[in-house]
């Protein structure tokens, strides 16, 4: 039995499970899976839309509801794949299996996720004060399967968006619409083996599921070898007007990284295109997190509230730039450059709550609504920055080290008014309160004290004597976020929205200075557009064309001596993008292009890393056969992925090279037995992820260079796979049976 | 109308994005290398500030690796009497990582090694050139390392007379980038270094770096008188790091006034 009034409510569509994730993520095909525009009279119950966001109201041309449906014959290798599906969304990630992926939406290069608001089931991902990035967002403890929908927000245009919120929101939610269990087995190039199993109990809801996961493999080229385990649970119960969740996620990966490789060592024939100058980078990292949250749904409000408690632990070891940094300074010993490797740590203890009531009443014979909501959150992260010698695990210095408690409480007020039939107002205000509390354990670094002895890098003196090596740094202040978007229609499927929004990037405690007051980032969104939502017949068709300009106060730029996004001036940001989805019951085609111009304030240049057209094509298509095998139909599915990434601007007014790669993936499944195969990057294309222009010495010549040379982080080559899965259960027992409509 | 087909050309023009640039660009140029420029038929004689008249038979220098640095030569390179007393009232400032005690920040390099004939004026191209970006430089630096060949394994190999008061000491001897330069306190990678090099200069697309050496330095301070004491070898007395030439030797053809930088727009 599904849990929401809206699940029960929507058509009950046949189901076909493919191949992979076909089979568990599949859901009813009748989604157009983006978002509709503003439905007219009356309005469907939104239950746990209003709670979740999945399937909530849009706010904005620019809003989508992405049911991963039939795409899910689309090869993915992650949850965070699936943002692909967003307009504008490009992803890359050529540092490690287990590295956050590197988010490009709407001439934003949030690095790893600091300027994309993750949300998982509610839970908010991103993580202040993290030492690779504030923000940081790793989506990899999610398995893809259990993945049903992403709601991708883009813009800062609801209430109820918190901390991160800059480029947008995405926001996942775990089902497993297939009951039954499923066990599953792929392996294929570079020795990569992945068993998974998961289970839908029958009879209970879609949100009662269970996942594990286990993989390992060799990577492509040299040193991207990892090991990954991952769980994820979740019970949802009911009872009368209540729901509740409880969801438990555990994951750990090691992975090895092969950093970036310099273009000119490339062409001379010096290293590789899929090396390493540097075998010790990688990563290991832990994540645990517990939920739990009930909903009370009337026909006069929705209640909501929500707990979590989760502890990650992180350490990576990256270098960018070699054997360059290390420069003889006159607080040292005498030295010859010791390596650029750098090693971050953190441990963190995250907890938080949110909380929400939803009134309705109806006006003018129209539904309206209102919606008061808190949020807290508390991070405690003890971080560390390191320098480490190279090829060793041996620290010779200290970047810094750091006990920071951060705090967000947030109160917004969220409205939906219908003044007029063809008009829906959304919005209302958000105020987040952020502190700090930082305790800087390194605060003396980098001077020259008299009578001082060398090396030390964490002193008990400065140049008025003794002191503390230790200092605290608070800080605190109000962002205020006035938020909304108003729709006009529909009138024949088309409905032109407009939005704008004040959003905030809560700022890195490494920047922070003592009572600060602003430790935030302002950032100011408009965006105007036009969607289009019909039916013809069986044919669901969703296209949407908008405009929008952001403006970021402070912006984060990549720095690669520190490895990570640092403090830059303030940028904006506009472009357009045009998307259109079309599903019916066999094919479903999504293709979006965007544009996006960024450019920094100060000087007008162009902010460098950031894509200025990216394009991108799912398709899938799956029919019965025209056979039956001892009278079960026998079912096969086929998907492609096509990315298209323009050159994108380099430092030193340069562009980078294209990215065109193509993924595809064919399965078939008679009765409990399915069997796929699956290609990516299918034509082979040697390209670069990434691509930076910065200075390097990798040693790779005989003599030092130091200046601005070209980069990059190799992406993936052809990989093939070979997926076998085994289904069990009562919907595996029926499936391809006569009485069983097998499509 | 003209004004407003104008008009909307540039709105296009800017919505489109005129001005696709990110910032400063990298560029490659050409290198050359060679002696002070003089007439080539003639042996350069110079007077030291001992007072010996030196000739030169042979100079030859193992040039490079080189880097065009943003940090400021030593002001007491560049200032008289009068600003150096006014810079004791009011200190001058830098930005960050420019000053002369800072390490600064590499704009351009030459990452190759040649053998540079100190005595030939005519430049002589380095193949492959340099590399960099197009940001004003203030000084040069030169990284001396050894080079086999016709220097020996050393970095600078130096022969010639010196001549004073009717006494003749015809010498040779070599710079070689070892330990034994090390101060305390110090490295070898920062003994090997020859910093502070004047060169205002902003490196372009198609130009040229133009590097001469200057030899003519090399030997100030040096009294020859003590190398008379030793034997010849070969009608010549080797200088070495034990005695006073030799010293000199290896300060003097560390010290940026042995190199001059200039940059030329076109080749």
């Amino acid at each position: 039995m599904e849990a929401s009034p809206r699940t029960l409510n929507r058509p009950v569509a046949p189901r076909f499970c493919a191949c992979v994730g076909a089979c568990v993520a599949l859901r009813a095909a009748s989604a157009s899976g983006q978002s509709p525009p503003p439905p007219a009279e009356p309005v469907e119950p939104e239950a746990s839309a209003v709670i979740r966001g999945h399937g909530a109201p849009p706010r904005g041309a620019g809003d989508v509801n992405i049911t991963v449906g039939q795409l899910a014959a689309v090869p993915r290798s992650s949850a965070g794949d699936l943002l692909r599906l967003a307009p504008g969304m490009f992803l890359s990630n050529g540092l490690g299996e287990g590295h956050a992926d590197q988010v490009f939406l709407r001439g934003f290069d949030a690095r790893s996720g600091q300027d994309l608001e993750f949300t998982v089931n509610g839970v908010p991902i991103n993580e202040p004060a993290h030492p690779h990035g504030q923000g940081y967002a790793d989506t990899h403890f999610l398995i893809p399967e259990l993945v049903e929908s992403l709601h991708v927000l883009e813009g800062p245009f609801d209430p109820r968006q918190g901390d991160f919120a800059v480029a947008g929101s995405a926001q996942y939610t775990l089902r497993l619409p297939a009951r039954g269990a499923h066990i599953q087995y792929r392996v294929g190039s570079f020795n990569t083996h992945r068993v998974l199993a998961l289970w839908g109990p029958d009879g209970e809801s879609a949100g009662t599921f269970g996942g594990v996961e286990l993989a390992t493999s060799d990577g492509y080229g040299q040193n991207r070898s990892y090991e990954r385990a991952t769980a994820n649970a979740q019970y949802e119960g009911r009872s009368g007007s209540l729901t509740w969740r409880v969801l438990a996620m555990s994951y750990g990966i090691r992975y090895r990284s092969a950093g970036v490789v310099r273009e000119d060592d490339f062409q001379a024939g010096r290293i590789g295109f899929y090396d390493t100058y540097d075998p010790t980078q990688g990563s290991e990292v832990s994540r645990h997190l517990v939920s739990a949250e009930v909903d009370s749904t009337r026909a006069s409000s929705v209640l909501r509230a929500q707990a979590w408690a989760s502890l990650r632990s992180f350490r990576l070891r990256e270098n960018f730039t070699g054997s360059l940094l290390d420069v003889q300074q006159p607080f040292q010993s005498p030295h010859a450059q010791r390596g650029d490797l750098i090693d971050q740590a953190a441990s963190t203890v995250d907890v938080g709550m949110r909380a929400s009531a939803r009134l309705r009443t109806t006006w003018q014979a129209r539904t309206q609504s209102v919606e008061f909501g808190a949020y807290a959150r508390h991070n405690a992260v003890d971080s560390t920055q390191q320098r480490l010698r190279a090829t060793t695990d041996i620290p010779y210095l200290t970047d810094y080290s750091l006990d920071n408690s951060v705090s967000n409480l947030a109160l917004y007020l969220d409205a939906e008014l219908r003044p007029l039939s063809w008009v829906v107002l959304r919005g209302g205000l958000r105020a987040d309160l952020f502190q700090y509390d930082v305790l800087d354990r390194c605060a003396v670094r980098g001077i020259t004290v008299r009578g001082a002895p060398l090396d030390q890098e964490c002193l008990s003196a400065d140049r008025s004597g003794y002191r503390s090596p230790t200092q605290r740094r608070t800080s605190g202040g109000v962002a205020w976020q006035p938020r909304g978007a108003l729709f006009l229609g529909p009138w024949k499927g088309v409905t032109v929205a407009l939005s704008a929004g004040l959003g905030a990037r809560s700022a890195d405690p490494v920047y922070l200075g003592n009572d600060q007051q602003l430790p935030f980032s302002p950032i100011t969104a408009l965006e105007g557009g036009v969607v289009f939502d019909r039916r013809f017949g069986s044919l669901a068709l969703n296209a949407r064309a908008l405009y929008y300009r952001t403006h970021v106060g402070q912006d984060l730029i990549f720095n690669e001596t520190e490895g990570r996004n640092t403090l830059a001036s303030g940028t904006t940001r506009q472009g357009a993008l045009l998307a259109a989805r079309a599903t019916n019951p066999w094919l479903d085609l999504a293709a979006h292009v965007t544009y996006a111009r960024a450019t920094f304030d100060d000087d007008g240049n162009l902010v460098p890393y950031v894509p200025g057209w990216v394009a991108r094509f799912d398709g899938a298509v799956h029919r019965a056969l025209p056979w039956r095998i001892r009278g079960r139909a026998v079912t096969a599915s086929a998907g492609v992925g096509v990315t298209w990434v323009a050159p994108r601007p380099l430092p030193y007014s340069e562009r980078g090279e294209a990215i065109f790669t193509v993924d595809a993936q064919v399965g078939a499944r008679w009765a409990y037995f399915e069997l796929g195969l699956i290609a990516q990057n299918v034509l082979d294309a040697q390209y670069a992820w990434g691509q930076y222009n910065f200075t390097s010495d990798f040693r790779s010549r005989e003599y030092p260079t130091l200046v601005p040379a070209r980069h990059f982080t190799a992406g993936p080559p052809r990989q093939m796979f070979v997926v076998f899965t085994l289904h069990f259960g009562a919907a595996a027992a029926r499936h391809g049976a006569p009485t069983e409509p097998a499509r | 109308m003209k004004r407003r087909t104008f008009a909307l050309a540039l709105l296009l023009a800017g919505a489109a994005g005129c001005g696709d640039t990110t910032g400063s660009e990298r560029v490659r140029f050409a290198v050359e290398v060679g002696g002070i420029e003089r007439d080539a038929a003639q042996a350069l004689t110079f007077t030291s500030d001992q007072g010996w008249e030196i000739t030169l038979s042979e100079a030859r220098v193992a040039l490079g690796p080189l880097y065009l640095n943003t940090i400021a030569p030593l002001e007491s390179d560049r200032r008289g009497p009068l600003e150096r007393f006014g810079d004791l009232l009011l200190p001058s400032a830098y930005a960050h990582g420019e000053s002369h005690l800072s390490s600064g920040r590499i704009v351009a390099q030459l990452t190759t090694q040649v053998e540079v004939d100190a005595l030939a004026p005519a430049l002589v191209a380095v193949p492959g050139g340099g590399d960099g970006v197009r940001e004003p430089a203030l000084t040069g630096e030169v990284w001396m390392f050894n080079r086999d060949g016709a220097l020996g394994g050393a970095a600078v190999r130096v022969a010639g007379v010196a001549r004073r008061d009717g006494v003749e000491v015809p010498f040779e001897g070599s710079l070689v980038i070892d330990q034994a330069l090390v101060t305390t306190g110090g490295s070898l990678d920062a003994a090997r270094r020859v910093r502070g090099i004047p060169a205002p200069v902003t490196p372009a697309d198609g130009g040229a770096l133009r590097v001469r050496v200057d030899p003519r330095g090399w030997f100030e301070g040096a009294d020859f008188r003590e190398l008379t004491a030793g034997t010849a070898r070969d009608g010549r007395y080797r200088f070495t790091s034990q005695d006073n030439v030799g010293r000199a030797f290896s300060n003097r053809a560390r010290a940026r006034a042995a190199y001059g930088i200039t940059f030329s727009p076109t080749r």
